[in-house]
């Protein structure tokens, strides 16, 4: 393993391939997280433990949020969105950790995540409506508006992996920065700060990641209702 | 700032996979045990509903019958004052009954007393004025009294009925011995003769024979005795009858 730089991503060579740091601690993070889903989700009872009733508690949250905006179709886009929010909340977390550096400052992680929430977003339009609905909508409400939405569609992906890629790497490089420069203990408002930028952040992509899919599901229905 | 499409592959790989463990292992468990939760929750919310409905109508059968039973003591509670006001007329008219006889006997009783009591009022004034009369005549008594006491016996002889006469013939036919003529005072031979007259006329012959007593317990007059006959005129006989007569008659 190379040394970390400020703005590199030192990696690891594993005969042609250079496996980068960010992969590996992406691969970590959702190790942990399948690990303690296995964990917990082997020993559900009916009575639960706090352990158990925190994890109901926001798998249930989550649930509902999603239901608002999707209904019916919530246990359908649950799994994606909620594994969002629950990557992205670790993996934002990591970079308090000494020594670690959170894989979302990577922007290849961010670019696929943000890839996966734009592919996402037409394989659940797809499925909800039909690819005839789904891509006509495209056409609305003009043909003329074609370009526009597929700049939206590139831009808001971009602007996704941009996000968070930016935040969490600024944070992280902030925190570097006053650290390298002031001593051991000034950075630490900054690392409180990278806590409520790592939850908001989080909750940003799962929620427009959801909104996205939402969108998308829900095209062939404002079809309807304007041909309506 | 590089981008590695290495990682970029991976990490889609990487993301999906790890959705679709979290999917297995964490969600579809959790939601299942959720649902289950749910479900026993609505199932116990139903059996407490249906509980429920079974109080409202155990609670509904209770009070109906709490109003029947409350019909059924007031009905009883009417009977009741009837029969205790029936109890209460018959009682009453019992006591007034039974009062009204007290109230006649003790009027009876009272009567009888007052009966006694002036009888014995009676009976006292009497005696008191046979006593006065007793001392005021004896105070009087004298043989010019007894001399109007014979003239009025001889004329009692006289007038004597027909069948009292008989008794006296036969009375003094019947006797073995004389005629007692007892006076309070010694007659003189004129009333003597005056009484022999008489007794002549009466036996309607010669005078019987008769023997002359005194007696001042007579106080005055004089009682003719032959066997269990008698014929008395003196104060002693008058005032003795009047002292047994009079209240009788009274």
């Amino acid at each position: 393993m190379e040394g970390s730089n400020l703005l590199g991503m030192p990696g690891i060579e594993l005969g042609s391939l250079r496996l980068s740091e960010s992969l590996f601690g992406s691969l970590a993070v959702s190790l942990l997280l399948v690990v303690l889903a296995a964990l917990l989700g082997l020993r559900l009872r009916a009575a639960p433990g706090p352990w158990q009733t925190a994890v109901e508690g926001l798998v249930g949250a989550a649930e509902a949020t999603v239901r608002v905006l999707v209904e019916d179709q919530a246990p359908r886009v649950l799994p994606f969105v909620a594994t969002l929010w629950v990557f992205l909340l670790c993996a934002n977390l990591v970079g308090l950790v000494p020594g670690l550096e959170s894989p979302t400052r990577d922007l290849s992680v961010t670019a696929a995540l943000a890839v996966l929430v734009f592919a996402s977003v037409h394989w659940f339009g797809i499925r909800a409506g039909g690819w005839r609905a789904y891509l006509r909508h495209y056409l609305q409400p003009s043909p003329l508006m074609l370009p526009f939405h597929l700049v939206s569609e590139f831009t808001r992906t971009l602007a996704l992996a941009v996000r968070l890629f930016g935040n969490i790497m600024s944070l992280e490089l902030t925190a570097l920065l006053v650290l390298t420069v002031a001593g051991l203990l000034v950075p630490v408002p900054i690392l409180l700060l990278h806590v409520i930028e790592a939850v908001v952040q989080a909750y940003i992509f799962g929620m427009l990641a959801l909104v996205y899919i939402a969108g998308g599901m829900q095209a062939h229905e404002r079809l309807h209702g304007e041909g309506g | 700032m590089e981008f590695d499409w290495l990682t970029f592959g991976f990490e889609i790989v990487n993301f999906l996979v790890l959705v679709w463990l979290l999917h297995r292992l964490l969600y579809r468990p959790v939601l299942a045990m959720i649902q289950r939760r749910r479900d026993e929750i609505a199932a116990q919310a139903r059996a407490a509903e249906a509980r429920q409905a079974e109080a409202e109508q155990c609670k509904a059968e209770y009070d109906r019958r709490l109003e029947d039973w409350a019909g059924e003591r007031a009905k009883r509670r009417r009977e009741l004052d009837e029969e205790l006001e029936a109890e209460r007329q018959r009682r009453l008219q019992a006591l007034e009954a039974e009062l009204a006889e007290r109230r006649q006997r003790e009027e009876a009783l009272a009567s009888r007393q007052a009966g006694q009591a002036r009888e014995s009022a009676e009976r006292t004034a009497l005696a008191l004025a046979g006593r006065f009369a007793a001392r005021l005549l004896a105070a009087a008594a004298g043989p010019d009294v007894q001399a109007r006491l014979l003239r009025l016996l001889v004329a009692e002889l006289g007038a004597l009925s027909a069948e009292r006469r008989a008794a006296l013939r036969a009375a003094l036919a019947s006797a073995a011995a004389p005629l007692e003529v007892t006076g309070a005072y010694p007659l003189d031979d004129a009333q003597r003769a005056e009484l022999a007259q008489a007794l002549a006329a009466l036996t309607g012959g010669s005078a019987p024979a008769m023997v002359f007593s005194e007696d001042p317990a007579l106080l005055a007059g004089v009682r003719l005795t032959v066997g269990a006959w008698q014929l008395g005129a003196n104060l002693q006989d008058e005032l003795q009858a009047f002292a047994e007569l009079v209240p009788a008659d009274g």
